[in-house]
Parts: C-alpha cells; sequence; structure tokens
C-alpha cells in the first residue's frame, strides 16, 4: 500500500465521525431553551414575523429535513449566516483566522521547545533528584486555572516589568508578535505538565527497549544511542502527544484570546454567545472539530512517512 | 523450542513469578492508608479548604452578596482580610462562600460522567464488537471537540446556572471514564478467574458487576480524583467567561474576572482565587497519586 | 589454552521494594581462548544476569561486586568510556528476541555497519561493503537486496542472522550469547548452531553461551557451569558433566529430559519450585528439593569443590548421583 492509498484510507475513516460530529452540533442549537426567531426580533416580535423567521430558516420544517438540508449547505461551504452581524459566517471566521493561527503556531513552538528537553532529561536520568522536580511541577500547575496564569503573567510581566503589551493584537506584525508571546506562552505553561508526562513515558519506554541494549552492546556512545537511537523511535511518540494535546491547545485558545483581549475565531465565538447568535456559535465549533479531526489525521499520515512497519497494514 | 529442553518438564516456577502471600486490595489499603505521604498530606489539605468553605459563617462575618458602596476597592485592613471588590463586597467572605459553590458542583459533577463512562466502558469491554465500536465510535465524536469548546457550547445551549454545567461535564467527560474501564475489562476479562465463572454458568452481568468491576474501578477512581481537578477549572473558567454560576452566587472564577480590570490597583483580587483553585488542584493530585500508590495490588 | 575470561565471585544486589535480593550470588568461571562454555539453569536462575554483567549492562537499582578478568584486566574496574571502547570490538553479544532487539527503524543492514562503522572506524560505504560480506558469512541469502530491508520484513531466523553478523563484525575474540535460538523453530535453530559452530571455528572466537536447553550445550559447547538460584553448583567439561552428573540438580535436569526409546508413563519432574530469592533457603538452597538431602545440607555455605579433573561441585553428597547413574545411565547408549 503506498502513501497515496493510506491517506485515503484514514480519510474515509474519518468520515463517521466527521458525519456524528455535525449531528452533535446541528441538535446542539436545538437544546437551545426559547426561540431564536423571537431573541432576535426583541420587543418587535409578532406571530407574523415570528412565522417569517421560521420560514426563512427552514425551522417549520421536520427535524430531519433540516438536517439534510443544513449538510448540503455544508457542503457548498456555507456554514451558515450570523444572526447578529447579518453576514456569512464563513467571511467572520475567515477575517479571524490569522490572529488565531498565529497564537496556535506560537503556542505550539513555545509547547515543543518547554516539552522536549524537560522530558527527555526526565527521562534519562529517572528516578534522580531532576526527574522527580519535573514530575512533581504537575502537581502543582495542573490546577492552575490557565486564564488565571495568564493574568499573573500580566500583572508580573506587562505590568510590573514592563516588558510585553497588557493585551490587544496590534497593527502590523512585530506588534503582532509582541502581543502573542505572553498569550502563547500561558498555553504552553497550561498543556505542558501532561506534554512532559506522557513524553518521559514514552522516553522511558523507548530507552528500555531491546535494541537501545543492542546498541550499547554494539559499543555505542549515550550520544549515539540517544540520536541515532532512542529520539528517532521517541518521534513517534512525540507526535502522537502534540496531536492527542491538540484539543486543549485550541480550547485554550478561545479562553486565552479573551484574557488578552486577541481578535481570534475563540474571542469571535465567545461574542457570539454573548449575542446568542446561535448560527454563529454552531459554525465555529463546527470548524473547530473539523480542525482538530484534520490535526489526528495529519498525524496518522506522518507516522507512517516514519515507521516503516505501519504502511504494511 | 527444543523438546529436551529441561524447562519444559520440571514443573518449576521463576522464583519472579511465585506468588507471594497475596493481601487483597482493600486490606492494603485499610491498614497502610497512612503510610503513604502523599495520602495524607492530599487528606490534610483538602480538610483544611473544605473545612474552611464549610465553617464559612464562623470565619467571617459578613455575607459574600452584602454590598457596601462607601467601602469600594479597600486593600487589605483588619475589618477585611482581602480588601473589597468594586461593590464593597468582602473577599475573603466571597472566597469562603464561593469555595462552597465551586466545590460542591465540581464534587458532585463527577458523579455521573463515572456512571456513565464506567458503564459504558464495561459493556463495550466485555461484550466487545458492535457494542464496542458503537461505544468507540461516541467517543471518537466527543473527542474531536477541543473539551472547553464543546463545554462552552454546551452551556451556551441549555442556558446558565447549575444545571447546565453538570449536563455539559457529562457529555463531555464520561468518555474518559469509558476508555480507562474499558481497557481494564479488555484485559481482565482474559484472566483465569473471568474463564472459571463463564464456565461455571454465570451470566454476564453476575460476572461484570461481582467478579470484574472490583478490580477494574480503581483505575477509574484514581482517576476521578483528577477529574474533580479538571471539573474544578472548568466550572471557575466558565465562571470567568461569564457563562457559569450566575451573579451574586459567588463564584472564584467571576471573582477573577472582576479583579482582572484592577491588576494594578488592588491585585490581590484576580490572584486570591486562582490560588484557591491551585492549592485544591494540590491537595488533589496529591491524594489522587497517594491512592494510586495504595490501591495499586502489592 | 590460554585463559580469555575470568568471573570472580560475581554478585549482583538488586533493591526491590520488598528487600534486597541476589541475582547472581558468588557466581566463579573461566572461559579458555577459543572454548565454548555453556551457562545452562530454569528461567530466573540468575543466568542472563551474570551474563550481562561482563559486558556492564547492568539492570538498574543494581550493584555489582566481584571481578571480571578479561585479558587480565578487570572489567568491572573500568569506568564507562573504558568499558564502552570493549564492547562489541573485543567483547559481543546475541540476544535472545531478534525482533526487540533489531531497532524497527533502522534497515537491517544499516545496523551492522553501524556496528563497523562504530568498532574498526570504516567509512560509510565500506562498512556496507563489509557489512554485506558479512551477512553472506552467515547464509543470508541474496546478502545485497536483504541489506536494505527492514527488520519486521525479515524471518526470525535471518534476524537471528544479521544479530550474529553484528556481534562478529568486529572480530571479537568473545561472544556472549542470550538465549539465541530460544525463540527460533527447531529447523532453524539448527543452522544457527551450525553457524555459530563455523564461525567459532574459523576465528578461534570464546563463546559463553546461555540458555535453559541443554541438548544445546551439548552439541555446541566443550564445557558446562549448571546454576541454580543465582549459585553455579556444577561446572565442568560436557562429557563429564553430562554422562556422570554429581550434583542431585544436574541428574534431576537431565533425568527429566523425556527419552525416545523407553516408554515412559510420567514424566520425572523435580518436585517443587525454585526459592525465591529474597528468601534463599539457609544451607544448600536445592536441600528442600534433593532426593539425597541429609542434616549436613541444612546449614552452611557449599561452594564448588572439585571432585575430578575439570569438574567442580557445590554438592558434599555427590557420589549419591554416582551411585544412581549406575544401571540407569543419563546418556542413552552408555
Amino acid at each position: 500500500m503506498n502513501i497515496a492509498s493510506y491517506v485515503i484510507k484514514r480519510i474515509l475513516l474519518a468520515i463517521p465521525t466527521i458525519l456524528g460530529v455535525t449531528i452533535l452540533v446541528f441538535f446542539m442549537i436545538h437544546l437551545v431553551p426559547g426561540d431564536p426567531a423571537v431573541t432576535l426580533l426583541g420587543p418587535r416580535a409578532t406571530p407574523d414575523l415570528i412565522a417569517k423567521l421560521h420560514h426563512a430558516w427552514g425551522l417549520d420544517r421536520p427535524l430531519l429535513q433540516q438536517y439534510l438540508l443544513y449538510m448540503g449547505r455544508l457542503f457548498h461551504g456555507d456554514l451558515g449566516q450570523s444572526f447578529f452581524f447579518q453576514l456569512p459566517a464563513t467571511t467572520l471566521i475567515a477575517s479571524r483566522t490569522g490572529a488565531t493561527v498565529m497564537l496556535l503556531v506560537t503556542a505550539t513552538l513555545f509547547t515543543v521547545v518547554v516539552t522536549i528537553p524537560l522530558a527527555i532529561l526526565a527521562a534519562i536520568k529517572r528516578d534522580k533528584t531532576v526527574d522527580h522536580v519535573v514530575r512533581s511541577v504537575p502537581i502543582v500547575t495542573l490546577g492552575m486555572p490557565s486564564f488565571w496564569v495568564g493574568i499573573m503573567l500580566i500583572l508580573l510581566v506587562s505590568l510590573r516589568l514592563g516588558l510585553l503589551p497588557v493585551g490587544g493584537y496590534g497593527q502590523n506584525l512585530p506588534q503582532h508578535l509582541q502581543s502573542v508571546i505572553l498569550p502563547a506562552l500561558t498555553i504552553a505553561l497550561a498543556i505542558s505538565p501532561m506534554t512532559i508526562r506522557s513524553l518521559r513515558a514514552s522516553m522511558i519506554d523507548v530507552l528500555e527497549a531491546d535494541y537501545i541494549l543492542t546498541a550499547r552492546a554494539k559499543g555505542a556512545s549515550s550520544g549515539r544511542v540517544l540520536f541515532r537511537h532512542a529520539l528517532r523511535n521517541a518521534l513517534i511518540p512525540m507526535i502522537t502527544v502534540l496531536s492527542v494535546n491538540i484539543g486543549w491547545l485550541v480550547g485554550g485558545t478561545v479562553i486565552i484570546e479573551r484574557v488578552f483581549a486577541i481578535p481570534g475565531i475563540g474571542g469571535l465565538m465567545l461574542d457570539a454567545i454573548g449575542n446568542r447568535d446561535f448560527a454563529l456559535v454552531q459554525a465555529i465549533t463546527l470548524v473547530f472539530a473539523v480542525f482538530v479531526i484534520f490535526v489526528y489525521l495529519v498525524a496518522d499520515v506522518s507516522y507512517s512517512l516514519i515507521d516503516p512497519r505501519v504502511r504494511f497494514d | 523450542m527444543s523438546a529436551l529442553a529441561p524447562g519444559n518438564a520440571t514443573q518449576t516456577l521463576s522464583p519472579d513469578l511465585l506468588p507471594l502471600p497475596v493481601t487483597s486490595v482493600k486490606d492494603g489499603f485499610r491498614t497502610r492508608w497512612y503510610r503513604s505521604r502523599s495520602f495524607v498530606a492530599g487528606i490534610v489539605i483538602l480538610g483544611v479548604i473544605i473545612g474552611m468553605c464549610t465553617f464559612a459563617p464562623l470565619l467571617t462575618p459578613y455575607s459574600p452578596t452584602q454590598q457596601d458602596l462607601t467601602h469600594v476597592l479597600q486593600p487589605p485592613s483588619a475589618q477585611h482580610l482581602l480588601g473589597t471588590d468594586q461593590l464593597g463586597i468582602d473577599m475573603w467572605s466571597q472566597l469562603l462562600y464561593g469555595g462552597r459553590t465551586d466545590l460542591r458542583i465540581a464534587f458532585l459533577a463527577v458523579i455521573l460522567p463515572f456512571i456513565l463512562g464506567t458503564t459504558l466502558g464495561c459493556l463495550a469491554g466485555y461484550y466487545g464488537r458492535a457494542v464496542d465500536v458503537g461505544v468507540m465510535r461516541m467517543v471518537d465524536i466527543v473527542v474531536a471537540f477541543p473539551f472547553y469548546v464543546l463545554v462552552i457550547a454546551l452551556v451556551f445551549a441549555i442556558g446558565p446556572g447549575e444545571k447546565g454545567i453538570y449536563i455539559a461535564i457529562t457529555i463531555v467527560g464520561w468518555v474518559s471514564y469509558a476508555r480507562i474501564v474499558r481497557g481494564e475489562i479488555l484485559v481482565a476479562k482474559q484472566q483465569d478467574y473471568v474463564l472459571a465463572a463463564r464456565s461455571a454458568g454465570f451470566g454476564a452481568p453476575r460476572i461484570i458487576v461481582r467478579h470484574l468491576l472490583p478490580n477494574v474501578i480503581t483505575q477509574a477512581i484514581v482517576f476521578a480524583t483528577a477529574d474533580v481537578v479538571l471539573d474544578i477549572l472548568a466550572i471557575v473558567t466558565l465562571g470567568y467567561l461569564g457563562l457559569g454560576v450566575p451573579p451574586p452566587i459567588p463564584d472564584w472564577g467571576r471573582m477573577i474576572f472582576n479583579g482582572q480590570q484592577f491588576l494594578t490597583t488592588q491585585w490581590q483580587l484576580a490572584t486570591f482565587p486562582g490560588l484557591a483553585v491551585v492549592v485544591t488542584g494540590i491537595g488533589l493530585a496529591l491524594l489522587g497519586d497517594g491512592l494510586s500508590d495504595l490501591l495499586r495490588p502489592e | 589454552m590460554p585463559e580469555l575470561l575470568r568471573v570472580e565471585d560475581d554478585v549482583v544486589e538488586i533493591r526491590t521494594r520488598r528487600g534486597v535480593l541476589r541475582a547472581v550470588d558468588g557466581v566463579s568461571f573461566s572461559i579458555a581462548a577459543g572454548e565454548a562454555l555453556g551457562l545452562v539453569g530454569e528461567s530466573g536462575c540468575g543466568k542472563t544476569t551474570a551474563l550481562r554483567t561482563i559486558l556492564g549492562l547492568i539492570p538498574r537499582h543494581a550493584t555489582v561486586s566481584g571481578r571480571v578478568l578479561f585479558e587480565g584486566e578487570d572489567l568491572l574496574a573500568k569506568n564507562g568510556d573504558a568499558m564502552r571502547r570493549r564492547r562489541g570490538k573485543a567483547i559481543s553479544m546475541i540476544f535472545q528476541e531478534p525482533m526487540t532487539a533489531l531497532n524497527p527503524l533502522m534497515r537491517a543492514g544499516q545496523q551492522i555497519a553501524e556496528a563497523i562503522e562504530i568498532n574498526l572506524g570504516h567509512g560509510g560505504r565500506e562498512a556496507r561493503r563489509e557489512a554485506v560480506d558479512l551477512m553472506r558469512r552467515v547464509d543470508i541469502p541474496d546478502a545485497e537486496r536483504r541489506y536494505r530491508a527492514y527488520p519486521h520484513e525479515l524471518s526470525g531466523g535471518m534476524r537471528q542472522r544479521v544479530m550474529i553478523a553484528m556481534a562478529l563484525s568486529c572480530h571479537p575474540r568473545l561472544v556472549l550469547c542470550d538465549e539465541p535460538t530460544t525463540a527460533l523453530d527447531v529447523t532453524v535453530q539448527e543452522q544457527i548452531l551450525n553457524i555459530l559452530a563455523t564461525m567459532q571455528r574459523e576465528e578461534g572466537l570464546s563463546i559463553l553461551y546461555v540458555t535453559h536447553d541443554l541438548a544445546v550445550v551439548a552439541e555446541l559447547c566443550e564445557r558446562v557451569a549448571v546454576m541454580y538460584a543465582a549459585q553455579i553448583v556444577e561446572i565442568g567439561t560436557v562429557d563429564e558433566v553430562f554422562r556422570r552428573p554429581r550434583h542431585p540438580y544436574t541428574l534431576g535436569l537431565l533425568r527429566s529430559i523425556p527419552r525416545f526409546e523407553r516408554v515412559q508413563e510420567t514424566l520425572n519432574a523435580i518436585p517443587g519450585a525454585p526459592p525465591h530469592l529474597l528468601a534463599p533457603p539457609p544451607g544448600c538452597r536445592f536441600h528442600p528439593r534433593c532426593p539425597y538431602v541429609e542434616d549436613d545440607c541444612r546449614q552452611g555455605d557449599f561452594p564448588l569443590l572439585p571432585i575430578g579433573d575439570d569438574h567442580d561441585s557445590a554438592c558434599i553428597h555427590s557420589e549419591r548421583c554416582v551411585e544412581a547413574i549406575v544401571g540407569d545411565p543419563v546418556m542413552p547408549g552408555d
């Protein structure tokens, strides 16, 4: 089996999940108590107008048909219309993607930079002091609310030290980068305990493998053992760790964007919630879920590129 | 393997595999609980915090909803241990009563996902095939959503208040328990004692409940302690975002949100509620670590 | 023949939750140049651990004491780097399970070439050529193509040949074998043993062969040491030990092998089980299971004592074994 057919096979396997996701998203909005038409119209609501809106939105048709219509629109790339802004959800989301992407990428970078050295160090010096320190840190940090960590960072770095902006996103690229540092750091600190713990465990598994013993028996130096053998085999769990935690990375952006007032998709979602803009909330939730599934897919494919055993499914 | 190998003919066991006197898991727990430093430390910390929140009326004369617009944004003093917020409400009382709210909801919120997840995990692990595929598909769907995205969306959809929090956390949280229990059952059902029970004609429900579950549930219980922390964080985060417990009921998350505006002057308003969460988290983490050590069969 | 390796009073202590355990308790033996010594015993008797201490590959939480003299130098006294330079070059090792002992992400041939690069300092292309040559010598067909194969693409026997090639690549003087044929089926096992025997002859290698399979030792080795509960209980030439065993445990092992030429109703198993190494019995460790046990077996130390020409036994009543064999020889045709 070559790479192309492997990719296609994985995509096909993901389809039922995507369908399930759309069902969940679709029905979630129907849990909303009250009538969206009434909410939108507010004091101007008359039975006549309400009925008109219901008809315009297709709310007077049977549930299954509504769902099919919804799926039909999705296939055309139509994520719905924001009630509040009276603009296509797609447009709104697209306009805010830049900030979120920058935040996500920087946060991932920080996470990798923090996780890999610490996990490797703890695995190599297993059960020594360094390892105990690395392992006890999560006990304290796992209980720290990410938004609170962000606020503390603002307090210390922005206010007391004046090194970085308090919030916002800035006008140009250098300002963007500056504004994104603290938020990305906050997210990285929030998920690092989990990623370090996972990677450390995987590294220990790799280091205790028989082929490491063989390499040492061959006379390989510790450096060679580490880089030629251990690290390469640890790449797989590293990718796993990152992709599994993508949900936390993305969820983190939603919260942190609010803390630092960054105009990203997460902020848009929270605004939409504040405006009771059901369609927009629905659209953004769907986008996030599809993105996560996409990341899992990419991780899967990269396994097959790294590990020759995987291709022969 | 060579037929002449003596290892085949002699009935010997590797010394490492020889059964040493086995204490049942519960016995070990009862006699040794005080020996695990983590467990004891965790219990102490939690005890102090829960105690303080429970006996809040004894520890503060103020009510957490009592406004005093003549004394807004006061720094810590003899009358107000941690100062007051922008409505003149005493911070210390808010902290104590807020703890009541948040901790109560968090502990309660673990129960439904625990029951639902454990049940589905058992069924999936034991019956396998169609049941397993079905449950795992549901897991895939839930897991595709970032935790907070789904929780926030659900809380929004269901409406403000406690009810929404419980439902949202249940829908999202059962997954971890299901995975853990399913994994344990898949392993456990290969064990001899299960095969023995099945050949004795015991029905599936009896096997699951009487034989498999007790051995399998310890992992779920240990996870539950970590889950409480997660739930506290979720509740507090929702509070911060304005989607949690509605005012005027005191809540640590909302306290932090209110306090964020005054970082330059009264920084303690935003800091202390967070510290309260952190300390509670430490207590629960230590408890979980200790528990996992103690419940591990020797 | 000059002595190549001498192990003196090797002790490996492991710290466990329940106390200190001696996985290897005062093991001593020697191997001459060009000689093959078999180290036999059941799983858990400490033979693998003893083997690994020679190369310094001891488990975590373990401490080693004693002396391991290789060509006169004490390996245990050497620091990490000096030890490393010996590995693969003067002393190499072959492991039991080639599927896990080979790096699954690296091509098989490259792993052989790596050993050559590390120990002989030959560069890429030359190392590769030598590796392919080696693969041919160990009877791997189509060596050029197999060089580029990944471990999971090769059969068990082929993987083990790769391991042998790797072990022999730098012309070591001593090869340590940790049950290399246990995971293989019988026909493949024969081929591997043939390769080892040929290599031993052609290169003048010494071999230390750890196994629980007495037949393999009989085929490949000149001398054998029998281990029980972390100690050596009998050592001598294969001929002596297998034909005229002088320790009840060895006798029990040999007797328990099913015989083709006799109809047996029951298998002769040694009753009981080996002791747990955290609390070995006082006196002779085999005494609770020994059919010839006497009062003075229950206390004291029982070191190996010479009872013949190149034949030592730890049993103080070894003449009982001599009596037992009369009329009921161990080896068919005796």
